[in-house]
């Protein structure tokens, strides 16, 4: 029954100004006459006994123009007048909306919305800043801290700095980006937005789609930014006591690419934890829990199942993904993932739960 | 326009929306009414497609929400003022859903303008007052000029001149052809601006029919007696074929009968009157009275308790339907 121009009663009456918006034809008054009492209810809810208010003339408006434009329909099916109803209550005849053509939603204009949500909040800012200063200050205060006790630092130690080092703030930086995942969502529920935009787009999946991929494409160019920044700033220093990483090194540029892929991951875990949850609170106390609180519980852990469970955690499983063949953890695979099972451990735990994120938002009610 | 059929929304074992069927149409106000909790937002919330009906199905013509083109075209809706990021701009609230229906710039600017709220478009919308958020959310509902309109409770919380002009824009975008579905508590408001009432109550349709009709077909009148010799008067009234119900402040309520007719029959006897008052129900009582039916059942009392403005002592079924505990809104 659907159509692209599934018009409702707006093709009558005057519009408003303005030039794409114009008033279309008003329909007469006798064509509309006989039309009245037909309603089935279908198009004008009118139980032919007309209260006194109403404007009769425009109220069976959708009939007339219905009838005007698709004659099959009226001539086909016997008894004609409820037959035209409904075509004109399917809207597959409307004439051209005021408001201009009138298309399907493209996945294009769902990007442009939510990228144009993100830009207009001012948290959206502040937590980027916030996830600069704390991934790349850190990594300073790191480095400066390494350097300046340089001389008390054994031999073994001064072997294992690689490019792990330079990055130490994403540790910590992932953290910021995964409220901002949170809040990307979570602040729609919060403030009844979620239904507002659920009205603007009603395909849901389509729509956390969107909001998904535009904070990955943010994050990931944030990330690149904070990783090429974190290493460019450290590194000299590094090599200013002898300690030469260069990014040629395949090993060291892959690191640095990691290190903003895993801040997209996390982005993404706390947006469907915020998704999940919808609650600010909520989703950012439980992305906080499994990314600092719950590694140190299972780093208790006993035993080779305790060690499996503890290294599998999303953010050991991200400090793995920067590892380098330098670190001195990263040889010892009982405990640590190599960088390329780091990512995959941590790219299928977030792809579940978007997975269940998704499911979730498409069955619920907003 | 809309329609509902055999819309049934089912929240554990509260049913808040009990097999709906009603029409909005075209060219006029649609009414939507029922007291607090009735199931008015979860309807329109089903209209939307934001909760998903139990059993039934709602379109819009004749297309479920989900499956509009462009939703923002055809179906503009208010449910609460307040559904805006507070951080964002006026501006830029209403940009970001024009986005999504490929509504051009400049009509942002219009729906602006015909709202009022040019002064402050650029301020963020989490300062604004009510009235202001609420000229806001009408303006995200014009976005898109649609056909359907929606108002949830659209009065709620203005000032006198914040609902005259809301009352206006609504006779006004009805007289533009559009299907216009505002829902209120109050029958009052109701009876100023609907041409046509869709009354709901714990769920169920109770009426579907213009508001002339409704007022017509649902406000009695009835002449309150009283009388120091009600015990030979009452029985003399009932003789004529009049309905005579007791009150408990020993007035009695005749239904059926005009005051001089009243005062004719204790003439004729020579008993005495104290009181002869024709009593016009209003719409409001007209509505409680309807309402309160599709709860109290069985109590014979309660209809013309309800009738009853003033609320006599003594009578509890008086107290409205949704007054009632366990009458809780389940949204």
């Amino acid at each position: 029954m659907s159509s692209e121009q599934p018009r409702g009663a707006q093709g009558v009456g005057p519009r408003w100004s303005g030039d794409g918006w114009n008033p279309a034809p008003l329909p007469t008054a006798d064509e509309n006459g006989s039309n009245v009492d037909t309603g089935d209810g279908g198009v004008s809810g009118h139980n032919g006994n007309g209260s006194g208010s109403d404007v009769g003339g425009r109220q069976s408006a959708p009939d007339v123009t219905a009838r005007q434009a698709e004659p099959p329909a009226t001539a086909t099916t016997a008894p004609a007048a409820p037959a035209a109803s409904r075509a004109g209550a399917s809207g597959t005849t409307r004439p051209g909306g005021a408001a201009g053509p009138v298309t399907r939603i493209t996945f294009r204009e769902a990007l442009d919305s939510e990228w144009a949500k993100i830009r207009t909040v001012r948290s959206t800012y502040w937590t980027l800043i916030i996830a600069v200063l704390v991934s790349v200050g850190l990594s300073v205060v790191i480095t400066a801290a390494t350097v300046a006790t340089w001389n008390s630092l054994s031999e073994s130690t001064k072997r294992s700095i690689s490019v792990s080092y330079t990055l130490a703030g994403v540790n910590f930086g992932v953290l910021v980006i995964g409220v901002l995942g949170v809040l990307v969502i979570s602040s729609e529920y919060s403030s009844g937005m979620i239904r507002t935009s659920l009205t603007a787009l009603p395909r849901r999946v389509p729509l956390l789609a969107a909001k998904a991929t535009v904070l990955a494409v943010l994050c990931l160019v944030i990330g690149l930014v904070i990783t090429f920044a974190s290493y460019f700033l450290n590194a000299p220093f590094y090599g200013g006591k002898g300690v030469s990483i260069p990014l040629g090194h395949t090993a060291n540029l892959r690191a640095v690419l990691a290190a903003a892929v895993y801040l997209v991951l996390v982005a993404l875990m706390g947006f469907a934890f915020g998704a999940i949850l919808r609650h600010t609170a909520g989703a950012i106390t439980v992305t906080v829990g499994v990314m600092f609180v719950l590694p140190i519980i299972t780093a208790f852990l006993p035993g080779s199942v305790g060690k499996f469970v503890n290294k599998v955690m999303p953010s050991n499983a991200g400090s793995s993904m920067m590892s380098t063949a330098q670190d001195a953890s990263s040889t010892d695979t009982s405990t640590h993932l190599t960088p390329l099972s780091g990512f995959l451990v941590l790219a299928c735990t977030v792809a579940v739960l978007c997975a269940i994120a998704f499911a979730l938002f498409e069955k619920r009610d907003a | 326009m809309i329609d509902a059929k055999g819309l049934t929304k089912r929240y554990g074992s509260q049913l808040a929306v009990d097999h709906a069927y009603f029409t909005v149409g075209a060219g006029r106000v649609t009414g939507f009414l029922g007291p607090n909790g009735a199931g008015k937002s979860t309807t329109m919330r089903m209209i939307l497609g934001l909760d998903r009906p139990t059993a039934g199905s709602v379109t819009i013509n004749g297309v479920r929400y989900s499956q509009l083109a462009s939703p923002l075209r055809e179906v503009g809706a208010l449910l609460d003022a307040k559904a805006v990021h507070g951080g964002r701009s006026a501006y830029n609230h209403l940009s970001v859903l024009a986005k999504t229906n490929g509504i051009p710039k400049r009509r942002i600017a219009e729906v602006i303008g015909m709202v009022g709220l040019d002064s402050v478009a650029g301020r963020r919308s989490g300062g604004f007052s009510l009235g202001m958020g609420q000229r806001l959310g009408i303006a995200a509902a014009l976005l898109g000029d649609p056909g359907v309109l929606m108002f949830d409770e659209p009065v709620n919380g203005l000032d006198p001149e914040g609902i005259l002009w809301i009352r206006n824009l609504m006779k006004s975008l009805a007289a533009q052809g559009r299907a216009v579905f505002v829902s209120s508590h109050l029958m009052s408001e109701m009876a100023l601006t609907a041409d046509h009432l869709v009354v709901i109550g714990r769920g169920k349709i109770l009426a579907d029919e213009p508001t002339a009709r409704f007022i017509e077909r649902n406000s009695t009148s009835h002449v309150r007696v009283r009388s120091p010799q009600m015990g030979e008067l009452a029985p003399r009234l009932a003789a004529e074929g009049w309905e005579v119900r007791q009150q408990p402040d020993y007035s009695v309520h005749v239904v059926g009968a005009d005051p001089a007719r009243i005062g004719d029959v204790a003439g004729q006897n020579g008993l005495w009157l104290h009181e002869l008052t024709l009593v016009q129900s209003s719409l409001e009582e007209a509505f409680m009275r309807l309402t309160a039916d599709s709860v109290e059942y069985h109590s014979t009392n309660a209809q013309g308790a309800a009738a009853d403005p003033l609320g006599l002592p003594g009578v509890p079924q008086n107290v409205p339907a949704w007054g009632r505990p366990g009458s809780e809104d389940p949204e």
